[in-house]
């Protein structure tokens, strides 16, 4: 692969910025950005995202159309004179793009934004895809984190999930990830995966562990409309396992994992201390992001609410809008005070730390314990939700029922 | 004002030229499908305007393939003789709930056609309506329907027909609704096999109300049929059960679409609005008369039809009680024999008890309320009334198990006793009289009636009828029993609350009054059931059944293990939020009972037990 047409982003270039977790100054504000590839070489039967499976991929096209889209917001608000503070790279799978490609929107950011000196830039890769050249690439291009789609260490569980890779595969990904420079990595992991028992999810924790990544995000599998496997499920053809054992998993990974070293801190998501995926935190605190490419969803925060939009799914009338207009803009939604109030408590409730108090009443300018009185009383006393120390969080009882006590909040 | 013509156009019919008749059929028979062609033949609608199945007016008979309501058509038929009839067809209603309204306007005939599909022969829901009208004196003509299907059998037809009702088969007309065929050939056999009315022009008038109904600009109407005198606009008319009076304001006949005329006279079938109010005012089987030269004796057979089973009709939003509240009110404008009490329970809220004359008719009410009226509602198991006699020694009506008193205040709890009336081929005979008994029936009679045919008589409590009894009836049958029942008594007995508790809470719209001796067997089939249907929730939910302070059965519905969604849908949190919705929606369409949400079909849970 050529190096020729990107524009590399040496990390050390970047300008120093404040870090993500300090008190932002008036006049300094700062997003996160998400950069959405939606090909895939095949489609697992899982996956809901928008993503298509295609032998090829008109990759200069789509790259033009990410940095025209790019533009098109580094003139608008709120994001004009604002910094990138973190990049994602998701799809779909990125990682089949050339580093060339990745770099030429980094650079593009970096050109129209500013990229924050310590900015976490993560790459989604499918461990069948990468190389060591490949991930060299990544890394001088400005990648400095990559999130492997491991999902099992068992061979039968990634035939059942559709996945291409084998588990050596993996195993020799994270490798090639570390000789190319990359310190932080993460493993996604799936468990209730029908057919799989509590030792096989046991087992993929502990081979996930011995490979050291300072991020795992381990999620329950989910059968969604639309999909093979929500069809299937539809049908009676796939049966999920029986509720109770999908309880027990989780359990399993919740009490295994910090025992490892890998804090649990979001429903999903353990990572060592201080490795927590910045971009996604930006999600669940409720902050502004940009998302840009093919159907992704950006929300721009404006007073207590906010306004949400996305953009057009398909990836040739995504091109076509942002190539020409630079807004591919297909919906958006505006976000009172009253439902933003409500997104933000079941976002931050997602994380084990929850939120403090005192972040609700600035942002709301109401208290928490008065905006939702009695959901909070009926919660706490039925042991869901816990305020004390000035925050607010679910207990190990809340985290399994996250959902009932979410809806409480819409 | 305009002179009107009588219902014939010129002038009053000789009653020597009326045929009035009805047709009995099992359900898919081919009624509808005959009369269509009945109507279509006598000109009385033309293609164009055909609405198919036209006498089925109402959507949810439609929809049941039942017919509710009586309707009537007059028809003008030429004979082969060259003279002109008038046909009036009644409709019936076909369940058992209406048996009385059937018997009044098979009274209101001289002849029925009895309907049978020459594939499947004769079936048990045409024999109770063949008895009533042998009961009434009607001249039958066997009529086999649909002899075009490969299946047809016309002789073994022949044969069950004279074999289980012992009618004369040879002349039966053979049809083919659908086809059009052997339509002529009935049609002169009305003419000469059904008598024409008898009644005299000069009699104080009397007429019979078969059907009333509330129609908001001329009040209510009445469908009659004149037995003797002459009914003419403007006249001052009573009805002889409750000496209500009223001026004629409307009248004539549906041919079938209204036509209005000057007069109606012995024989004809019509309708008569009279500015009477309620439907109430105007029953089915009531004798209208002339105010001035009144009758001196009403014609046989009226009685006042008695709720027999109550239920709590409340609104799934509590916010659409004062909807419901206007919907009954309309509801019962146009049947009479329906009432509405308000009342409130702990666990549903607002609403109101609900008295009918049986199941289908309760179910009937609920549909209309919430297709008609836009409702959601939820709709308690319903229960008979029981006489309560106190130890203070009142006597209370009680058509509500939470409110029974305590048990130390009972002296005695009395329920209502019916005659049943169950005809059957022998063959079944073991089966039934084993359901009978089982429902505490008491064999009053059992006597042949024809080859291989039974008539049994069984005293048994109205509760162990109204619910599944006749379903069961039917099943334990193979469909061909037939069954009647009338109130005789009420009679105390070893009669108990069962309370069900959910998680120590008494749940009022749950309770039920049961045989002692039935109660462990009930309160644990119902903690069953609501196992079932109360999903997990954050917590343990206990249910309990319990009479008195004594706890009978006990089930429990475990703690929701997981309920949570692993990923946010990247930064789709508009998705998040709306599956959320969806999520809470679902839990405002329960019911709260302490801190357990209870979904609304857990409280016809009662109902479904033991079926």
């Amino acid at each position: 692969m050529s190096l020729a047409n990107a524009s590399p982003v040496p990390v050390g270039s970047v300008r120093d910025a404040p870090g993500f977790s300090e008190t932002l100054e008036i006049g300094s504000a700062r997003f996160a950005l998400y950069v959405h590839v939606p090909y895939c070489r095949s489609k697992c039967p899982y996956c809901d995202f928008n993503s298509y499976a295609s032998p090829s991929w008109p990759e200069p096209e789509y790259v033009d159309a990410l940095c025209a889209e790019l533009e098109y917001r580094s003139e608008q608000a709120p994001w004009r004179g604002s910094q990138v503070a973190t990049i994602f790279f998701g799809g779909g799978t990125p990682s089949l793009f050339n580093p060339g490609s990745i770099g030429r929107v980094i650079a593009t950011a970096n050109h129209l934004f500013g990229i924050e000196a310590n900015a976490e830039i993560t790459l989604e890769a499918n461990p069948g895809t990468v190389d060591l050249e490949k991930l060299r690439g990544f890394r001088s291009a400005g990648v400095n984190r990559m999130s492997f789609g491991a999902q099992s260490f068992r061979g039968e569980t990634l035939i059942r999930l559709g996945r291409t890779h084998s588990p050596e595969e993996t195993v020799q990904a994270l490798g090639l990830a570390r000789q190319a420079g990359f310190e932080q990595l993460n493993l996604d992991l799936i468990f209730a995966v029908p057919g799989q028992a509590l030792d096989d999810v046991a087992a993929d924790l502990r081979r996930a562990a011995e490979l050291s990544p300072d991020h795992i995000s381990a999620y329950n599998l989910t059968f969604e409309d639309g999909t093979p496997f929500g069809e299937a499920l539809r049908r009676g053809r796939l049966h999920a396992l029986d509720s109770d054992l999908q309880g027990e998993m989780y359990a399993l990974v919740r009490s295994t994992l910090p025992g490892l070293g890998y804090r649990h801190y979001e429903i999903s998501n353990y990572a060592r201390p201080g490795c927590e995926a910045r971009h996604n935190l930006a999600y669940w605190h409720y902050e502004s992001y940009l998302g840009i490419g093919a159907g992704a969803h950006s929300f721009a925060r404006a007073n207590a609410g906010g306004r949400r939009w996305w953009n057009e799914r398909g990836p040739r009338a995504y091109m076509v809008a942002a190539s020409g207009e630079g807004s591919a803009e297909a919906g958006s939604e505006s976000i009172d005070g009253r439902t933003a109030a409500g997104e933000f408590v079941f976002l931050n409730l997602r994380l084990t730390d929850g939120f403090a108090l005192e972040d609700f009443a600035a942002r709301f300018g109401e208290r928490f314990e008065t905006a939702f009185s009695e959901q909070a009383a009926c919660l706490t006393e039925a042991g869901m939700l816990l305020v004390e120390g000035g925050r607010v969080r679910l207990t190990e009882r809340g985290l399994e029922l996250a959902d009932s006590v979410f809806a409480n909040f819409v | 004002m305009a002179q009107r013509p009588a219902c014939g156009r010129h002038g009053m019919t000789d009653p020597a030229f009326i045929r009035n008749f009805s047709i009995i059929a099992h359900i898919d028979h081919g009624k509808s499908t005959l009369a269509d062609r009945i109507l279509e033949r006598t000109g009385a609608l033309s293609k164009r305007e055909f609405k198919d199945q036209f006498l089925d007016s109402m959507e949810l008979e439609r929809e049941r393939g039942i017919t509710i309501k009586a309707r009537a058509a007059r028809l003008n038929y030429t004979a082969r003789d060259g003279r002109a009839y008038v046909f009036n067809l009644i409709d019936t209603p076909g369940h058992v709930d209406f048996t009385y309204e059937v018997s009044r306007s098979l009274a209101a005939c001289e002849g029925a056609l009895l309907v049978v599909d020459a594939s499947q022969g004769v079936e048990a829901q045409t024999l109770a309506n063949v008895y009533l009208a042998l009961d009434n004196g009607l001249e039958i003509i066997p009529v086999i329907n649909k002899i075009d299907l490969p299946g047809a059998d016309v002789e073994r037809t022949r044969h069950q027909i004279e074999e289980t009702i012992g009618l004369d088969a040879a002349s039966a007309i053979l049809t083919s609704a659908k086809e059009g065929i052997g339509i002529d050939e009935l049609l002169e056999a009305i003419v000469s096999r059904i008598p024409p009315p008898k009644g005299e022009r000069a009699t104080a008038p009397r007429a019979l109300i078969f059907d009333s109904w509330y129609d908001s600009y001329a009040g209510v109407i009445g469908l009659v049929r004149v037995f003797d005198g002459v009914f003419r606009r403007s006249m001052r008319v009573r009805l002889m059960g409750n000496g209500k009076e009223g001026e004629v304001n409307r009248l004539g006949c549906f041919v079938p679409h209204e036509r209005e005329a000057s007069e109606l006279g012995p024989g004809e079938v019509g309708f008569i609005a009279a500015g009477i109010k309620a439907v109430a005012d105007m029953r089915v089987g009531d004798t209208l008369t002339d105010a001035e030269r009144p009758a001196a004796v009403a014609l046989p057979g009226f009685k006042e039809l008695k709720p027999m089973v109550f239920a709590g009709f409340y609104p799934s939003d509590a916010d659409q009680y004062g909807a419901l509240r206007d919907a009954v009110e309309k509801l019962r404008l146009n049947d009479a024999s329906m009432v509405f009490q308000p009342e409130t329970s702990q666990a549903l809220g607002f609403g109101f008890r609900g008295g009918f004359l049986g199941l289908l008719h309760m179910e009937i009410a609920q549909e209309r309320l919430e297709r008609e009226f836009g409702l959601n509602l939820v709709v308690t198991a319903p229960t008979v009334a029981y006489r309560v006699r106190t130890t203070a020694g009142e006597t209370l009506t009680v058509d509500n198990p939470s409110l029974l008193p305590e048990e130390r205040q009972i002296e005695a709890i009395e329920e209502p006793f019916i005659l049943a009336q169950i005809y059957l081929p022998d063959q079944y005979l073991g089966a039934v009289m084993k359901l009978c008994e089982e429902r505490r029936g008491v064999q009053r009679d059992l006597r042949y009636v024809g080859h291989k045919r039974v008539a049994l008589h069984y005293e048994m409590p109205l509760a162990e009828v109204v619910f599944d009894f006749y379903d069961r009836l039917k099943s334990a049958s193979r469909g061909y029993a037939s069954l009647d029942y009338e109130f005789v008594d009420f009679r105390a007995g070893a009669l108990v609350k069962l309370d069900l508790r959910i998680n120590g809470d008494p749940v009022d719209a749950l309770a039920s009054i049961c045989h002692r001796d039935r109660a462990y067997e009930r309160g644990r089939a119902l903690c069953e059931k609501m196992r079932e249907l109360i999903p997990r929730q954050m917590f343990e939910v206990v249910i309990q059944a319990s009479v008195g302070a004594r706890v009978i059965a006990r089930e429990s519905v475990a703690p929701l293990r997981k309920n949570v969604t692993a990923k946010c849908y990247g930064g789709d949190i508009t998705r998040k939020r709306k599956l959320l919705e969806k999520q809470k929606e679902g839990k405002r369409r329960m019911k709260q009972i302490g801190r357990v949400e209870v979904p609304q079909e857990a409280f016809l849970a009662l109902l479904r037990v033991g079926k």
